[in-house]
């Protein structure tokens, strides 16, 4: 019986560190409202609501340059 | 008396914790269910801990789990769909039933050969009804696992391994043909794991590993099926694919959610993330109970029997949460006692009063021991 109770506390230490593993692994899962998780939505990842809703629409994209120097950094985006 | 004492005031704020969870809505919204639910909620929680715990000697701290989990599955779909909360109020009050059902079985239960061979053949008999009839709605794998577990238990508890063995194996091999893997899976892992606990002995714990690899493997190969591509690209396809895990039970993307599996999500989806760690951390504690339960039994019947227990309810808490994180395929499970499934609950309620048996009797253990002592004085 000895033997049988600490084999019983084993188990139990592993499956607890098991769950909170798993739970620690689903933390953004639980984060986002049930309906956008990506167990109801089949998705692997989900974009929250409020970065997505910080993403403009059409975001201009910088001018394809040929080569990328200092000075044409500064010249863009003032710095 | 101080433990009793304790124990009363932590029941006291969980009735009015969820006298006011339900009060306020109701309040706010003039909705006569939810009244109904905030005095019949705590009324029930009052009357098992005062009369049933009583009479049948039920284990206090499993109980209180039990209901308060029981009361979050009821406050969940409270406030989006009242009566959807009525109806699995009902079925937390008829799943309540079971549990002094469980704990009277172990009262009476000698272990022996012919209760042993009976209790395995009833649980077989309760997994048998969904593969002679498909049309059969009434899933009872819960309670035909846990009759299982008793015979399993009985058999190792004098050491007639190869029955044991036989009878797990049996219910591996019907729940297979279910094509319920993940049961199949918790089942396997849970039967392996007491084996090893109880027996000691490295053969038989490799025997039974063997055994339930190569029905995974055979079923497998048998009845292989597509896989999702976010379940194959999973750490764990591999076991996906050898139809270990959720092969048959992956549904489709663009189904519905599970409404069990989003009890535990719309609860963090409406009161925070901190109610939801609650809930969790009163889920770990149930299974601290069991274990604790187990290390206390005197004999091996019992200890193994409340492993059965803790190993049956733990292993579908991790079945689910690694479903949520995507590491193995979405599965039809929800967490223990957030059911919406009246069978499964009652099953899981059935398990509970096991486990309150095994307890009572260890009190009565130590109850005849200082008996003893005062006597030997």
């Amino acid at each position: 019986m000895k033997l049988m109770r600490s084999r019983i506390r084993l188990i139990t230490l592993i499956l607890t560190c098991l769950l909170i593993a798993s739970v620690l692994w689903n933390g953004k899962t639980f984060l986002v409202p049930a309906g956008d998780s990506p167990v109801s939505s089949g998705a692997e990842t989900s974009v929250p609501a409020e970065e997505s809703s910080r993403i403009p629409e059409e975001t201009p994209l910088p001018a394809a340059e040929p080569s990328v120097t200092p000075e044409s950094l500064y010249d863009t985006f003032g710095l | 008396m101080k433990k009793r004492s304790s124990h009363f005031r932590v029941l006291t704020a969980a009735m009015l914790f969820f006298a006011l969870t339900f009060l306020l809505p109701a309040a706010a919204g003039g909705d006569s269910r939810l009244y109904l639910l905030a005095a019949a909620v705590p009324a029930v929680m009052l009357f098992y801990d005062l009369i049933p715990v009583r009479v049948f000697s039920l284990d206090r701290p499993a109980l209180c789990m039990a209901m308060i989990l029981c009361a979050f599955g009821i406050l969940a779909p409270a406030a989006s769909d009242p009566n959807a909360a009525l109806v699995q109020g009902m079925h937390c009050a008829a799943g309540l039933m079971l549990l002094p059902a469980g704990a009277v079985l172990i009262r009476i239960f000698r272990p022996s050969f012919p209760s042993a061979l009976g209790a395995g053949l009833c649980g077989i008999a309760l997994l048998v009804p969904p593969l002679l009839y498909p049309e059969f709605s009434f899933p009872l794998t819960e309670a035909g696992l846990a009759l299982l577990l008793l015979s399993v238990a009985a058999f190792l508890s004098f050491r007639i391994r190869a029955a044991a063995l036989g009878i797990a194996l049996f219910g591996l091999a019907l729940l297979l043909l279910q094509k319920d893997l993940v049961s199949a899976a918790v089942w396997g892992v849970a039967t392996v794991l007491i084996f090893w606990a109880c027996s000691g002995s490295a053969l038989w714990s490799g025997l039974s590993l063997l055994g339930a690899a190569a029905g995974g493997l055979c079923f497998g190969l048998l009845s292989r099926e597509r896989l999702q591509p976010s379940a194959l690209s999973s750490p764990l396809s591999v076991l996906s694919s050898m139809g270990w895990i959720g092969s048959q039970s992956v549904p489709d993307a663009s189904a519905s959610p599970d409404p069990e599996l989003s009890f535990f999500l719309s609860l963090g989806e409406q009161y925070g993330l901190v109610l939801l760690l609650c809930v969790f951390l009163l889920m770990l504690l149930l299974l601290f109970r069991c274990s604790s339960v187990s290390q206390c039994a005197r004999n091996s019947f019992h200890a193994s029997l409340a492993l059965g227990v803790l190993l049956l309810l733990g292993l579908r808490m991790l079945a689910v949460f690694l479903s949520l994180a995507g590491l193995i395929p979405p599965v039809a499970m929800d967490l223990p006692l957030l059911a919406s499934s009246l069978p499964v609950l009652a099953g899981q309620m059935f398990l509970l009063g096991l486990l309150s048996g095994v307890s009572a009797r260890n009190r009565a253990d130590l109850e005849e021991d200082t008996h003893l002592a005062m006597l030997s004085r």
